[in-house]
C-alpha cells in the first residue's frame, strides 16, 4: 500500500464522471435488477448446449469411449485438444489477475474479476476432458496417491499425466481461492445493499467482512502472496501440460520449445477469450465506461505480441525439425503443412499468425468490431493449434504401417459444444449473481489519470454536502 | 495388561498434569485453567488477540466521504496520541496502513514455512512411494532421479502454500463463512470511510478528537458504546 | 444343465458305470448342510444327464468322473490332423477341462512340421460355430437319427442310381467306408474340390502313366520357378511347402535357394520371391513354352513347342532363367510349377521338369500327393445326371457345390430333381439346405478319422472332445446306412459284414482301430503310438516312374488369346480360402497379407488400371464377365494392388456366402459379405471382363493404409551380394547407447525374440495363432474400418521403393516386405513412463507387462509407443454368440472395455514352461517355451528365448550380425531383434 507515481499523461481508467457510489450502483446493478431478455436468451442457449453435452457425455461413458472417432494410432484428439484449449483459456484470467497485479498494471481492475471467473470455469471445462477421455472414468481416483491395500500400489510420479493431475487441481484450487478472496469485499458490499434471502446468502458468503483496515492490510498482503504464487503456477501449469507432449518420444511432440510455446499460446488464446467475453459483456450490461476501449486496446496489444511470439515458435519448430537432421521430425513437420491435415495447419497459421498482425494499426485496434472478430479468429486458431499438435503428430509417426486418418464423430463435436455450454452457463450465472467488476479495486484506481486534473472539481463536489452534514451529526452526537 | 495401562496413565498424569500446568501458568501471570478445553481461550495467543481487539468498549467514529480525508485524519489522530481502534474503508486505501502505524503482516512467513514443509513432504512422499515402499522398474528408469519429481513437488508447494495462506488470513482476521458482519456505520462497504478511535485509554479527549475530525471534513461523528 | 462344459476324453477301456462311485459316496454323506445338499444334487443331476444323453458313454465321460490322468485346469494335447483344407497338416489339439481351445502344428508331423496356417489356427473356432446344426433334419424339420436312418435306408433300398458326392477323402479307412457304401448300393463316388488341381494329375497320367499329383520337395530345389502357383499361400499344401522353402533358404547352410515367380495377381509367394515377373494368365502358356524351348535348346534338343513368345516378359529374362535352370548344379535341383488348372500348361511343366531331371529329386511320384483328388469332369457329369433327373439318391458329404462350384446356380436347380437327397453336414449350407434330409455331421475335431496326405504317410486323428451337439460322424452314418460294422482295406477282396438288424453298430473308433491294426500298421507300429504321434510314415526315397515325352503338345491349347478388356484372376485368399470357413470371424477379420483388407473381397487392380478407369481405391466397380455360358456381374470395391498385371482384375473366392454365415453377414449392410465369384471359375480359358465404375464409394476395412516405408529402415533387406560382402554389416551400424539411467539388472531369465525377415512369408498364421492364444476379440467390419482392430501381432507389409531395373514404375512391380510386428518389450519402454497409475511396468525378466485391472484407459501409452502396437478396448468386444466363448483360453484374462492391451510375449506360456522345468528340477531348456506366434510359424521365422542364456538359439541369432532393432536411435532398447532379409536375385 504505497503511493504510486502516476504519469500525468495517463488516460483515465474509468471514464465518465463517477463517484464511488456510482461505481457501487453500476457494479451491483446486474445482480440486483431482473435480467433482460438478452441475458435470458444467452442463458437458454448456453443451458441447452450444456444439456446436450451432459447427455452426450453420459451416453459416451455408458457405452464406451469408442463412440469417439479415435483409433489405434490416434489415441487422443478432441479430448486433449479441448483440454489444452480450455486450460489455455484459463491462463489469461490468472495472468490478468496476478501478473498484471504484480506489475502494478492498474487497468487490470475492470477486467480481472471476469477474467478470473473465466479461469475457474475454463479450468472446470478443461478438467472434464482428461476425466471423460479415460476408458474407465469411474476409476479416475486411481490417479491419486492414496494409501491403499493393493500392495500398497502407488501412482507413477514420472508420468506427465500425473503431473497434470497435480497441476490442474492445484491450479483450480489456487485460482478459486484467489478469486474468492477477491470477491469477499465486493460480496460484503452486495450484502449491505441486499435484503431478505439474498442478504443472508451474501452474508454467509462475505465471511463477516466489514472493511476493517487492519484486515484490509492483511488482505492486501495475502492478495499479493496469491498473485506471487499464481504467477509461477500459471507458468508451471501450462509447462506441465506441454510436458504431456514434450516428454514423449513422438516426433512433433518431443520438443523442448513446448513449455514457453504453450505458455505464450495460453496467454494469447486466453486474452482472446477475455476479449470475446468482455466485448459482449460490456455491451450487454452497459459497462462501456468501466471496460473502455483502452482496456480492449491494451489487450489487443498483448494479443499482437503473443501472436507474433507464437508465430516465431511455429517457425522455430520447423527450423529445428530441419536443423536436427532427424528424419522423423522433419517428416512430421512437412506432413503438418502438406499432409492430410494440412487444412488444420493452415487454419491455425492464418488465424494465429496472420490476423494478429492487423493490430499494428491503431485504427483497427480501437475498433470493437474488428477486435471481436479477431478474438474469435484467435480462439479458433488456438483450438486448431492444439488439434494440429495432438493429431498430426500421432496420425503419422514412426511406423508407416500404422498411419491413419482421424475423423471425429458427432459425439466429439457435441462434447465440445457441451463444454462451451458449461462455460457460458457458468459465466452467465456469474454475471447475474456475483459482482462482475472488482469494484473494491476499481474504486482504488478510479482517480488514476484524472487525479490531478479533477482535484478541485472533485473536492468541491465531495465536500459541499459533507461539511453541512458533518455539523448536524456533531450536534447529534453532542446530545447523546 | 493392567501394568501397561497403569504405566501409560502415570505417564499421562506426569506430562499432562493440570495442577503442575496451572502452577506454571500462574508463574507467567496467566489464569489457571479448569478444563483443558479452555486452553486456547484463556490467556495464550488467542487471549492476547482478544485483549488487543476486544477489550475496548467505546469508540468514537468519524465518517468521511473521501479517502484523502480519512487518510489525513488518521495520520493526525495517531500523531496526536489517539489510539486508533480501526478504520473502515470500502477499498484498500493506499497509505492507510502507514497512517495507522500498522505492522507489516506476517502472512508471508506462513506461506513460506508451509510451502517449504509441503515441498519437503512432497519430495519425501515421492521418494518413499517410488523408491522405498515398492520400487518398480518403470521404463528402465532409476527409482529415484529428481528430475521427474520436480513438477509435483512444485505444485504441492504452491497448493499448500496457498491454502495455508488463505487459512491463516481467515483465522487471523477471524473471517469465516456465515460470520455476522459488525458495521460501525452504513456505507463503509460502499463509499464511506469511518475512522474509529478507541476510548479505552484514560483521558480520551473528545473535543480534540472531534476537532481533528472536523478539520478533515468529517461527515458524521458517532460515539459508539460498543466496538464494531 | 450345460453338459458341454464338462467333457473330457478318456483313454481306452474305461469301464462304464451308471453312477460314478464318487457320486454314490456323496449321496451317503448327505448331511444337514443345505449347501452340501445342493452340491451333491448338482453332481447327481449332472451324472443323470450325462448317462441319459450320451450316445457313446463308453468313450466320453463327464468331468465329475475324474480319471487319474486328467487334472482339471491342466492342458492336454491330442494329436490330430487339420481338416481345414485338404493338405492335412499334422496338428495338436490343446484341450482344457474337456474342450479344445487351440490348434497347433504337430512338430514331429512330416506335413507342416509344427507350422500351421491361419485357416488351421482358426479351425478350432468352427467347432463352436453357432451355425452348426444340432439335430438331423428331414424335410426341414428336426428329427432323430433313428427316424432319419429309416427314411434314408428305405430310399437307398429301392434306388438304382445312387451317387455319393464328397470332398477329397484320402484316409484309407474312410475311402474303404466309401467303397463299401458304394458297393452296397452300387453307388458312384464323385469327389469335388472347390478349387481343383486335376490338370496336374491328368498331365501326369499322360506323361508318367499315373494319374497323380506329385509330392513336391521344395527344400531339394536350388531354384524354384513358379508360374502363378501361390504355393506358400493357397496352392495344394502351403504350410508344408513354406517350411520346405524356408529350409532351402537358411543362410547358415549355403547360398539361399532362389524363387522366381511369374504371376498376374500379387500373392505372398510373389511377395517373397527373389525375382518376380508380372505375367497375365493369358500369357502363362506362352511363357512356359518359351522357357521350355529355351531349356530344350540348352539341353541340345529340338524346340519342343511352337508358339509366339510372351509379351509381358522379355525374352532375355527367359533365356537367363533357362541358363540358370540348366546350369549343371541345378540338374535335378530345380522345380518348375504352374498354377491354374489347364492341362496343356501342366503338360509343358512336366516336360520342362523332365528335361531338368527333377522327377525323383524334387518331384516324387512314388509317394504321390493324395491332396486335392477332385475331378471336375466327374462333378460336371453328376450335375448333368441330376439335371436329367437320373439320380435316385444323392448323398452329399462335406462339399458345397451349390456354392463353391462354377455351376452353383445349376446345382440349385438340379439338386432337387434327385428323387431323394441327403446331406451329411454339420451346418445348413447352400447345398445341405437343398437336400431333403440332413444327417448331422460332426466337426472333424470330434471325429476319429485317418488321412493319407502322401502315399505312405498315413495320419490318424482322434477326437479332442465329445460331440458338442451330439450328432454322428459321416463314416459312421455311411456305415449305418450300409448296415456294415467292419471295413477292410481299400482295394482288397470284399468281405462285407452285414449286421443283423436291431443290434447297435460298432462305434467308428472300433471300426477304425480294427482297420488300422489289420491293414495299416506294419511291424514296429502300434495303435497307441499312431494315436500319440498322429501318423505312421511308410515313405521311402522319392522316386518317379520314367516319364515319356508325350507327343508334341498342341501349343494352341496352351497359348491363349489375350481376352478383350480385363482378365479375371480368381484366387483363394490366405484368410478365407475356398469359403468353407466363411463364418469364422477370426478369418474374416484377418487382414489380407497384401491388401490388408478385411471382411470382404474386392476387385484388385493395378495402379495403372485404376487410373485408366479413372477411379480410386474404395470406389465400387461393376465387373461384368462371361465364363463359358455363365454371365455374371459383380459389384465390388476396387483395391489398388501394386504388382498386379495391368488389365487384370483379381477377385478372391470364398465370399458371398448366403447360408450358414450369420456372423459374417452381421458385418455387412447387404446381408452378404463380399461377392461370390465362383461362377467365373473356368479352368480352360481366361475369363474376360469389362469393368465400369458403379458410381459409389465404400469404406474398406483395412488394417494398413500406407504402402511405403518412406525410406525408413524398418523392414530391411540386403541383396545376396551385399550380404556376402559383409554378413555383419547391419549390426555394425551405430546405435546410440548413452543413457541418463543406471539401468536395471536382469538376473535369471531375460526374454527376447528374434524375427527372421528372410523367412517370413506373410502367411498370417501367427496373427490368428496369437488371436486364439490370447483371447483377442473380434471387433467387426465397422470397427476395423475405424482402424481399431485388436491384433496384438500384426503383419506390416511395405512395398519397397527401390525399383527393379526394367519393370516400369515403382508401383508396377514393387518389392514386398513383410514384417511381423508386436510389442517390442523395450527395456526403456516409453509406454511405461507415461502411465499415471503404473498399469504398465517392467518385469524382472525383461517383459513389458500390462496390468489390465489397474488400467484406467488414458491411452497415453499407446500414443507414446513408437511401434504403435498397443490396442485399446474401445467397447466391450464380446462374442455375439456365447457358444464361441468356449474357445477362450482360461490362462488369459478377457479384457473389458476401457483397457489397453498388447502382446504379453505369451507370458502364460512362459510361466507354464518355467513351472514345468522347476517341477522337473532342471534348468529351463531352450525351446521349451514357445510363444503362440513362434509355434504357428510355418517357416520358423520367429524364435523366442532367453537372451541371458548365450547358448539359446535366440541369443545366437541376436548376435548373428544380420540382426537389428527397430528405431535404435530412440534408445528404447527393444527385446525383439529382426534379421534382415536377403534377396537372392541370382547375381552371385
Amino acid at each position: 500500500m504505497s503511493h504510486s507515481v502516476e504519469s500525468e499523461l495517463r488516460e483515465p481508467l474509468v471514464t465518465g464522471d463517477k463517484t464511488l457510489h456510482d461505481i457501487t450502483e453500476a457494479a451491483c446493478a446486474p445482480m440486483e435488477r431482473k435480467p433482460n431478455g438478452l441475458w435470458w436468451a444467452a442463458f437458454l442457449v448456453a443451458l441447452s448446449c450444456l444439456g446436450v453435452g451432459f447427455a452426450t457425455v453420459s451416453y459416451q461413458v455408458a457405452t464406451g469411449i469408442g463412440t469417439w472417432g479415435l483409433n489405434k494410432t490416434v489415441g487422443w484428439a478432441f479430448d486433449i485438444t479441448n483440454f489444452v484449449f480450455w486450460v489455455g483459456i484459463g491462463h489469461a484470467g490468472t495472468l490478468i489477475s496476478a501478473v498484471l497485479f504484480l506489475f502494478r498494471q492498474k487497468w487490470r481492475t475492470s477486467i480481472n474479476r471476469s477474467a478470473e471467473a473465466m479461469t475457474i470455469f475454463a479450468v472446470i471445462c478443461a478438467a472434464i476432458f482428461p476425466l471423460i477421455h479415460m476408458g474407465r472414468p469411474w476409476l479416475a481416483f486411481w490417479t491419486a496417491p492414496y494409501p491403499n491395500f493393493r500392495g500398497p500400489l502407488w501412482v507413477n510420479f514420472r508420468s506427465p499425466l500425473l503431473w497434470d493431475v497435480f497441476a490442474i487441481s492445484t491450479y483450480f484450487t489456487i485460482s478459486a481461492v484467489f478469486w474468492y478472496i477477491g470477491l469477499i469485499p465486493d460480496l460484503a458490499t452486495a450484502r449491505d445493499r441486499a435484503k431478505g434471502i439474498r442478504k443472508k446468502i451474501y452474508g454467509i458468503m462475505s465471511f463477516g467482512w466489514n472493511g476493517s483496515a487492519r484486515i484490509w492490510s492483511r488482505y492486501e498482503t495475502a492478495y499479493m502472496l496469491f498473485a506471487g504464487l499464481a504467477t509461477p503456477l500459471v507458468v508451471s501449469v501450462h509447462t506441465i501440460v506441454s510436458m504431456d507432449f514434450a516428454t514423449s518420444v513422438i516426433p512433433g511432440w518431443h520438443t523442448t520449445i513446448f513449455p514457453p510455446y504453450f505458455v505464450i499460446g495460453a496467454i494469447f488464446s486466453g486474452f482472446a477469450m477475455v476479449m470475446t467475453l468482455l466485448i459482449i459483456m460490456r455491451k450487454v450490461v452497459n459497462f462501456e465506461e468501466y471496460i473502455t476501449i483502452n482496456h480492449l486496446e491494451n489487450m489487443a496489444k498483448v494479443i499482437m505480441v503473443t501472436g507474433s511470439i507464437v508465430g516465431l515458435a511455429y517457425a522455430t519448430e520447423f527450423f529445428m525439425a530441419w536443423y536436427s537432421g532427424s528424419e522423423y521430425e522433419g517428416f512430421t513437420f512437412i506432413n503438418r503443412a502438406t499432409g492430410p491435415f494440412a487444412w488444420a495447419y493452415w487454419i491455425m497459421v492464418s488465424c494465429n499468425v496472420i490476423t494478429p498482425q492487423l493490430m499494428w494499426f491503431k485504427k483497427l485496434r480501437r475498433n470493437v468490431w474488428v477486435l471481436f472478430i479477431l478474438s474469435i479468429f484467435v480462439n479458433i486458431g488456438m483450438w486448431f493449434e492444439r488439434f494440429v499438435i495432438v493429431v498430426t503428430s500421432l496420425h503419422r509417426d514412426f511406423m508407416p504401417s500404422s498411419w491413419t486418418y482421424y475423423t471425429p464423430t458427432m459425439i466429439e463435436f457435441l462434447t465440445l459444444l457441451g463444454s462451451f455450454g458449461l462455460f457460458f452457463t457458468c459465466f452467465l450465472l456469474f454475471c447475474r449473481v456475483l459482482p462482475m467488476l472488482a469494484f473494491g479495486e476499481i474504486k482504488g484506481v478510479m482517480r488514476t489519470g484524472k487525479h490531478k486534473h479533477d482535484e478541485h472539481k472533485h473536492a468541491a463536489k465531495a465536500h459541499k454536502p459533507a461539511t453541512a452534514k458533518a455539523h448536524e451529526h456533531e450536534k447529534e452526537v453532542a446530545h447523546v | 495388561m493392567s501394568r501397561l495401562s497403569y504405566s501409560l496413565r502415570a505417564l499421562w498424569m506426569g506430562v499432562f498434569n493440570r495442577r503442575a500446568f496451572n502452577k506454571l501458568r500462574w508463574k507467567f501471570g496467566l489464569e489457571p485453567l479448569h478444563y483443558w478445553s479452555e486452553w486456547p481461550l484463556k490467556g495464550g495467543i488467542a487471549a492476547k488477540w482478544q485483549d488487543s481487539e476486544q477489550c475496548t468498549s467505546r469508540v468514537l467514529v468519524g465518517v468521511f466521504g473521501d479517502q484523502d480525508h480519512v487518510l489525513e485524519a488518521t495520520r493526525e489522530c495517531r500523531e496526536a496520541g489517539f489510539m486508533i481502534h480501526d478504520v473502515y474503508v470500502p477499498y484498500a486505501v493506499h497509505g492507510l496502513d502507514e497512517a495507522m502505524g500498522l505492522r507489516r503482516s506476517r502472512l508471508t512467513w506462513v506461506t513460506f514455512i508451509m510451502g517449504a514443509l509441503a515441498g519437503a513432504f512432497a519430495l519425501f512422499g515421492q521418494y518413499y512411494t517410488q523408491a522405498i515402499d515398492w520400487p518398480i522398474n518403470v521404463g528402465g528408469k532409476d527409482p529415484w532421479h529428481i528430475h521427474a519429481y520436480v513438477p509435483v513437488t512444485f505444485e504441492f508447494v504452491v497448493l499448500i502454500g496457498g491454502l495455508s495462506t488463505m487459512l491463516a488470513l481467515f483465522i487471523r482476521s477471524k473471517l469465516y463463512p456465515g460470520k455476522k458482519a459488525k458495521l460501525c456505520v452504513e456505507g463503509t462497504t460502499d463509499d464511506k470511510f469511518a475512522l474509529a478511535l478507541a476510548q479505552r485509554c484514560t483521558g480520551f479527549d473528545h473535543e480534540r478528537a472531534r476537532a481533528l475530525f472536523a478539520k478533515h471534513h468529517v461527515e458524521r461523528v458517532m460515539d459508539l458504546g460498543d466496538t464494531p | 444343465m450345460n453338459d458341454r462344459f464338462d467333457n473330457i476324453i478318456l483313454p481306452d477301456n474305461t469301464p462304464d458305470e451308471a453312477m460314478p462311485p464318487e457320486i454314490a459316496r456323496e449321496f451317503e454323506r448327505v448331511s444337514a448342510s443345505r449347501r452340501r445338499f445342493m452340491q451333491v444334487s448338482g453332481l447327481a443331476a449332472l451324472g443323470a444327464v450325462v448317462a441319459g444323453c450320451t450316445a457313446q458313454p463308453r468313450h466320453v465321460v463327464p468331468q465329475v468322473k475324474r480319471d487319474a490322468e486328467i487334472t482339471p485346469g491342466a492342458s492336454y494335447w491330442y494329436a490330430g490332423n487339420c481338416q481345414a483344407c485338404s493338405a492335412n497338416c499334422g496338428v495338436l489339439h490343446k484341450t482344457r477341462d474337456g474342450r479344445p481351445i487351440k490348434v497347433e502344428g504337430n512338430p514331429i508331423h512330416p506335413v507342416g512340421q509344427g507350422g500351421l496356417c491361419a485357416k488351421g489356427q482358426a479351425f478350432v473356432l468352427d467347432l463352436y460355430d453357432p451355425e452348426r446344426i444340432k439335430t438331423p433334419l428331414f424335410g426341414g424339420k428336426q428329427t432323430s437319427f433313428k427316424a432319419l436312418d429309416t427314411e434314408v435306408m428305405a430310399a437307398l433300398k429301392d434306388a438304382k442310381n445312387v451317387r455319393l458326392l464328397t470332398s477329397t477323402q484320402s484316409g484309407p479307412a474312410t475311402r474303404s467306408v466309401i467303397d463299401e457304401f458304394c458297393k452296397k448300393y452300387s453307388a458312384k463316388h464323385v469327389v469335388h474340390d472347390a478349387i481343383a488341381l486335376s490338370a496336374i494329375a491328368d498331365a501326369h497320367k499322360q506323361t508318367h502313366g499315373t494319374r497323380a499329383i506329385p509330392r513336391y520337395l521344395f527344400d531339394q530345389a536350388r531354384i524354384t520357378v513358379s508360374f502363378g502357383a501361390d504355393f506358400m499361400g493357397a496352392w495344394l499344401s502351403p504350410v508344408e511347402f513354406a517350411r520346405q522353402w524356408a529350409d532351402s533358404r537358411k543362410l547358415e547352410k549355403n547360398a539361399p535357394a532362389r524363387l522366381v515367380q511369374f504371376e498376374a495377381a500379387m500373392t505372398i509367394t510373389g511377395g517373397v520371391a527373389d525375382t518376380r515377373f508380372r505375367l497375365p494368365d493369358s500369357e502363362r502358356g506362352a511363357a512356359l513354352i518359351a522357357l521350355g524351348n529355351a531349356v530344350a535348346k540348352r539341353n541340345g534338343k529340338a524346340e519342343l513347342f511352337d508358339a509366339a513368345p510372351p509379351k509381358a516378359v522379355p525374352a532375355a529374362e527367359i533365356e537367363k532363367l533357362a541358363a540358370e535352370l540348366c546350369s549343371l548344379k541345378n540338374l535335378g535341383k530345380s522345380l518348375v510349377i504352374a498354377g491354374g488348372n489347364n492341362l496343356a500348361e501342366q503338360l509343358v511343366v512336366n516336360q520342362i521338369n523332365m528335361m531338368l531331371g527333377n522327377y525323383g529329386a524334387t518331384l516324387d511320384l512314388t509317394h504321390a500327393s493324395q491332396q486335392k483328388q477332385g475331378d471336375p469332369a466327374a462333378v460336371d457329369a453328376l450335375l448333368a445326371e441330376l439335371d436329367a433327373g437320373n439320380v435316385d439318391v444323392l448323398v452329399v458329404w462335406g462339399v458345397n457345390p451349390a456354392y463353391d462350384s462354377a455351376h452353383g446356380a445349376n446345382w440349385v436347380k438340379a439338386l432337387p430333381k434327385a428323387k431323394f437327397s441327403v446331406a451329411i453336414a454339420d451346418r445348413l449350407d447352400e447345398t445341405a439346405s437343398l437336400c431333403k434330409a440332413v444327417a448331422t455331421d460332426l466337426h472333424p475335431m470330434e471325429c476319429w478319422r485317418d488321412h493319407e496326405p502322401h502315399m505312405g504317410l498315413v495320419t490318424l486323428s482322434q477326437p479332442a472332445m465329445r460331440p458338442l451337439y451330439g450328432g454322428r460322424q459321416a463314416e459312421e452314418t455311411l456305415l449305418t446306412w450300409a448296415n456294415i460294422d467292419r471295413v477292410v482295406m481299400h482295394g482288397s477282396e470284399p468281405e462285407v459284414m452285414s449286421k443283423a438288424s436291431g443290434r447297435a453298430l460298432k462305434a467308428y473308433r472300433d471300426v477304425l482301430k480294427e482297420f488300422w491294426t489289420t491293414g495299416v500298421l506294419k511291424a514296429g507300429d502300434t495303435w497307441e503310438l499312431a494315436i500319440q504321434r498322429g501318423y505312421v510314415d511308410h515313405r521311402g526315397q522319392p522316386g518317379a516312374p520314367a516319364g515319356t515325352n508325350v507327343a508334341r503338345v498342341d501349343a494352341a491349347k496352351a497359348v491363349q488369346a489375350a481376352p478383350k478388356g480385363y482378365e479375371v484372376v480368381l484366387y483363394e485368399s490366405v484368410a478365407i480360402g475356398d469359403g468353407r470357413q466363411a463364418n469364422n470371424p477370426w478369418l474374416q477379420e484377418l487382414a489380407d497379407p497384401l491388401t490388408k483388407v478385411t471382411w470382404e473381397n474386392y476387385a484388385a487392380l493395378s495402379p495403372a488400371s485404376l487410373s485408366a478407369l479413372g477411379i480410386v481405391e474404395g470406389d465400387v466397380v461393376r465387373v461384368t464377365a462371361k465364363a463359358d455360358d455363365r454371365a455374371l456381374t459383380l459389384e465390388l470395391p476396387a483395391v489398388k494392388q501394386p504388382g498386379m498385371a495391368d488389365n487384370t482384375v483379381a477377385i478372391a473366392l470364398g465370399y458371398g456366402r448366403t447360408k450358414a454365415c450369420k456372423i459374417a453377414q452381421a458385418n455387412s449392410t447387404s446381408g452378404v459379405i463380399g461377392a461370390n465369384a465362383y461362377p467365373l471359375l473356368s479352368p480352360n480359358a481366361v475369363v474376360a471382363a469389362t469393368i465400369a465404375a458403379a458410381g459409389r464409394k465404400t469404406v474398406l476395412a483395412m488394417t494398413q493404409t500406407h504402402d511405403s516405408q518412406e525410406g525408413r529402415p524398418h523392414a530391411r533387406e540386403l541383396s545376396l551380394a551385399e550380404f556376402m560382402k559383409d554378413p555383419k554389416a547391419i549390426s555394425k551400424e551405430h546405435v546410440p547407447t548413452a543413457t541418463m539411467w543406471t539401468g536395471h539388472e536382469y538376473k535369471g531369465h531375460r526374454w527376447g525374440m528374434v524375427i527372421d525377415l528372410n523367412a517370413c512369408i506373410g502367411c498370417s498364421g501367427c496373427v490368428v495363432g496369437c488371436q486364439a492364444e490370447n483371447n483377442l476379440p473380434v471387433v467387426g467390419k465397422e470397427e476395423v474400418a475405424t482402424r481399431r482392430e485388436m491384433a496384438w501381432m500384426r503383419l506390416d507389409r511395405y512395398y519397397s521403393d527401390d525399383k527393379p531395373a526394367d519393370q516400369g514404375a515403382v508401383e508396377d512391380n514393387p518389392k514386398v516386405a513383410f514384417q511381423p510386428m508386436m510389442c517390442q518389450h523395450c527395456e526403456n519402454a516409453p509406454c511405461e513412463t507415461v502411465c499415471p497409475v503404473l498399469a504398465t511396468t517392467h518385469s524382472s525378466e525383461g517383459l513389458n507387462q500390462q496390468t489390465y485391472n489397474r488400467c484406467v484407459g488414458t491411452r497415453y501409452c499407446a500414443n507414446n509407443c513408437p511401434f504403435k502396437v498397443r490396442r485399446f478396448n474401445w467397447f466391450n468386444y464380446g462374442y455375439a454368440d456365447p457358444s464361441l466363448n468356449l474357445v477362450l483360453n482360461p490362462d488369459v484374462t478377457v479384457r473389458t472395455r476401457g483397457i489397453m492391451e498388447k502382446c504379453s510375449m505369451c507370458v502364460q506360456r512362459i510361466h507354464e514352461g518355467k513351472l514345468q522345468a522347476k517341477k522337473a528340477g532342471i534348468p529351463l531348456p531352450d525351446h521349451t517355451i514357445k510363444t503362440a506366434c513362434e509355434q504357428s510359424c510355418p517357416t520358423q521365422a520367429i524364435v523366442f528365448g532367453d537372451m541371458n542364456d548365450k547358448n539359446s538359439e535366440a541369443a545366437k541369432l541376436a548376435a548373428s550380425g544380420r540382426n537389428y532393432v527397430l528405431l535404435g536411435e530412440l534408445n528404447v532398447r527393444p527385446s525383439i531383434q529382426y534379421l534382415a532379409k536377403v534377396r537372392n536375385s541370382g547375381e552371385v
